[in-house]
């Protein structure tokens, strides 16, 4: 036993934690196994936010058999863009995001059919994003737009959308994020592909320093404008929404991704069981020492 | 989660690795202690996997194949023989103290393979003659013929006898010094030249130059010629590889014993372990029927001793329980596989240690592990060489099929039909060429591979190819860790004889796994961060 101890207390970690110390002190301490399909399951996810009255981006279909693959264009007669996601994916993969101009299709600038799409409908039921690989469901969603308050942050000619990650143990916020979409990252906010991680002071809602991979930088690489102190949209309102999602999904605790909807306001995108632990370099701060 | 609950699990955690500890000690304790257990047997004994390979073409004829096979001696324990006939008759015959085996048939058309397996474990022998002892001893009848000039060792031939005059060779004098002046003549001045064929005791002595069989020939001559049995002994030196050469070196009858002399090799009263005797007396290795185009090679593996001379102690002891050998046994496993099952969780720790104490990152949390299982029957060069190249054909492969839109499923399977045909492809080659190592290719695990192939394509689509190549050189990294902790000998005896070892490794896994530090990789994650952040 001390043994571990004295391993952990060798050099100061202060206070950040690594990935063995997040799951054994968080993610098994606090959340039950049973209720991961709670957040893993998006769909099932939104409802359980829908019925508490938490928004989330709307769905447009949901195909989980021939039947309603077959009606996948009439349902989406009357969205200009949409969103295909696998139901159970992870780390960002499978999802494609479908522009249309005129009746035709196209997804990151490049023309695709109707045909592309059911192809890649299909490969999410057949379970090539989702873990390992089972069967899973591919739905549609709306389409959102950047709020103007983070536009100066995102390179011009960026389709991707920012998201705001809030992480809280039970109903207290810990940590908070706004990742950004970059060239680098193919216009994902994936800290993972080159996506830009801000830190963001609780209090006030402005960011603070930012990272992008494990590198600590103050100043955009792209635009290159400060990334201090931009104040983030509906950051009070996130924060009360953000609060009630630990009772509702069962879990004690949970990266919350918000989006900031031009005309929409904020949504929840989805609830992470396992939040990632770059947070902690775009704060500068380690979760350890914030957590109780 | 309460603070009763936690409080609870870390008093578990803290406790059971040291019940664990305190179990395998006991039980470890009580089958020395008690039962008598011993690691001797078994650590002390290296063992090789010998082959012998012959082929041949047939042309419609009668063909016959014999080959000397060793047996167990004094210094020699030949375990596990099995042979491969085809479609020819096999037997053994013991003639005048050695062994052959016998393949014929009355018709053979076209190419055949024979091949004869076995284990050898050898120890050295060494004497030390008494200086005091005379020449004339009292000989054996079944000895006596050791005494007689034969056709390749003309002891009665003038030269010889000359010689051994020249020498001051003399029934009168100690053995030890005739023995000691042959010898010394011997290796000082005749020339090794290598030479293929039979050098007789007499040609040997009027060129002043012969290979391994003209010295021991000679020698042989003269220790008769002063009246000291002697005989011829062929086998073959033991080291890791393919080769034909075999090895002739002399025994010499002194007070009871044979006592061995390498006059090649410069071993004087003693031969090391790497000696292994094949027949006694002039014989040929392999004898077969002429104009079939015959060829053969040895191929030999060092290994762990076979165990099973010195788990036949251990299998005696009333607690069977205890001992799982006898247990796979009476259910007819090998012991290679035992080996694998029992090891598996030791290497398991490679796994653990890259991935939660250093935070190396790999295909899958297991497939390291298993990968190891399959360098096992190739070495690790050779392992890490196949697994680069059907990693690589199976990305080509993954590659050209994405253009054809198949579903996930089905496309994996099509990945694994070819990763199967690319395999039995280079088994082919490997056997073709003589590389046996090459061949065994096809004992990898080939759904595995296949997963991996798949996982690497992904990666190379959403992370890069950089990101996918460090990926497989991680999980080559951890798969050598698991694979030189699986084979590595010593271990292997330990946790054989002790399998309560894997409770030991269990403890060590209940430590890790409340280990909640770092990671060795995310000191360097976040070394920008920790030296800004303040605690």
């Amino acid at each position: 036993m001390n043994l571990t101890n004295w391993l952990e207390h060798l050099p100061s970690s202060k206070g950040l934690l690594g990935i063995n110390g997040r799951n054994l002190e968080l993610i098994y301490t606090h959340n039950p196994r049973g209720f991961f399909p709670n957040v893993d399951d998006k769909l099932l996810c939104k409802r359980l936010l829908d019925e508490a009255g938490i928004p989330t981006p709307r769905t447009y279909h949901v195909v989980d058999g021939p039947g309603s693959l077959a009606v996948w264009k009439e349902k989406l007669a009357d969205a200009p863009n949409f969103v295909i996601k696998p139901n159970r994916g992870f780390g960002g993969q499978g999802i494609v995001l479908v522009s249309r101009v005129a009746d035709r299709f196209s997804s990151s600038e490049e023309p695709i059919n109707d045909d592309d799409i059911t192809f890649h409908i299909l490969q999410i039921c057949n379970g090539a994003f989702s873990l390992d690989n089972l069967a899973d469901t591919a739905y549609f969603e709306v389409t959102v737009v950047n709020h103007s308050g983070l536009s100066d942050l995102i390179a011009d000619g960026i389709s991707g959308v920012a998201d705001v990650r809030l992480i809280y143990q039970k109903d207290r916020p810990v940590m908070a994020m706004l990742r950004l979409p970059t060239r680098e990252s193919g216009g994902k906010a994936n800290l993972h592909q080159g996506g830009l991680g801000l830190g963001i002071d609780l209090d006030t809602g402005m960011t603070l320093n930012g990272c992008q991979r494990n590198r600590v930088i103050t100043i955009h690489p792209e635009t290159n404008r400060s990334l201090r102190g931009v104040q983030i949209p509906f950051f009070e309102e996130m924060l009360c929404y953000g609060a009630r999602v630990s009772s509702v999904v069962g879990l004690g605790y949970i990266g919350v991704d918000f989006v900031c909807d031009r005309t929409l306001g904020p949504l929840i995108l989805e609830v992470n069981a396992r939040p990632g632990l770059n947070i902690q370099i775009a704060n500068q701060a380690g979760l350890r020492t914030r957590v109780r | 989660m309460s603070v009763a609950i936690r409080r609870h699990s870390r008093l578990l955690a803290g406790l059971l690795p040291a019940l664990l500890v305190l179990a395998a000690s006991a039980m470890a304790f009580y089958k020395i202690a008690v039962l008598g257990y011993n690691l001797d047997p078994i650590a002390a004994s290296e063992s090789y996997y010998v082959e012998t390979v012959m082929e041949f073409d047939g042309h419609g004829t009668a063909v016959e194949v014999s080959l000397a096979l060793p047996q167990t001696l004094n210094s020699q324990i030949v375990s596990d023989e099995a042979f491969a006939s085809g479609d020819m008759s096999f037997n053994v015959t013991t003639e005048e103290g050695n062994r052959f085996g016998h393949w014929t048939s009355s018709a053979v058309t076209g190419s055949r393979r024979l091949q004869y397996t076995a284990t050898v474990v050898t120890r050295d022998v060494k004497y030390a003659i008494d200086s005091t002892l005379v020449t004339s001893q009292d000989i054996p009848g079944v000895v006596a013929a050791q005494l007689l000039p034969d056709s390749t060792i003309q002891s009665d031939s003038p030269d010889i006898v000359a010689l051994a005059n020249s020498l001051r060779l003399s029934s009168d004098s100690t053995v030890f010094f005739n023995v000691r002046t042959i010898y010394k003549y011997v290796t000082d001045s005749l020339r090794y030249v290598q030479y293929s064929g039979t050098t007789d005791a007499l040609t040997a002595f009027r060129l002043g130059e012969a290979s391994c069989g003209g010295k021991s020939r000679l020698m042989t001559a003269l220790a008769r010629q002063v009246g000291i049995p002697a005989r011829l002994v062929g086998g073959k030196i033991l080291s890791s590889g393919q080769s034909k050469a075999t090895h002739v070196w002399v025994e010499m009858y002194i007070s009871g014993y044979w006592v061995p002399f390498c006059p090649t090799n410069h071993y004087f009263a003693e031969v090391p372990s790497d000696y292994m005797i094949l027949y006694y007396g002039e014989q040929p290795v392999i004898s077969h029927t002429k104009d079939i185009n015959f060829r053969f090679f040895f191929n030999l593996k060092k290994r762990l001793a076979s165990l099973d001379q010195g788990l036949q102690k251990l299998q005696q002891n009333p607690l069977d329980i205890l001992n799982i050998w006898s247990t796979f046994k009476r259910v007819a496993i090998s012991l290679e596989l035992l080996k694998i099952i029992i090891m598996l969780p030791i290497g398991v720790l490679a796994v653990v240690v890259f991935r939660n104490l250093i935070g190396v990152e790999t295909f899958g949390t297991f497939m390291p592990a298993l990968i190891a299982i399959g360098f096992r029957d190739t070495g690790l060069g050779y392992g890490l060489l196949l697994f680069s190249l059907i990693i690589a054909f199976g990305t080509l492969v993954r590659t050209v099929l994405s253009r054809l839109q198949l579903l996930h499923t089905p496309r994996l399977a099509i990945i694994l039909s070819l990763v199967v045909l690319f395999i039995l492809a280079l088994t082919a080659i490997g056997v073709e060429i003589g590389l046996l190592d090459l061949a065994r290719v096809a004992l990898f695990p080939m759904v595995i591979l296949t997963l991996t192939v798949e996982r690497f394509s992904i990666i190379t689509e959403e992370s890069g190819l950089i990101k996918a190549l460090e990926l497989s050189v991680l999980t080559m990294l951890v798969a050598s860790g698991a694979y030189l902790l699986m084979s590595w000998r010593l271990l292997q005896s330990v946790v054989i004889t002790f399998p309560e070892a894997i409770l030991l490794v269990i403890a060590i896994y209940i430590y890790v796994g409340r280990y909640s530090g770092f990671r060795l990789m995310e000191w360097f994650r976040f070394k920008q961060i920790l030296a800004r952040t303040t605690p």
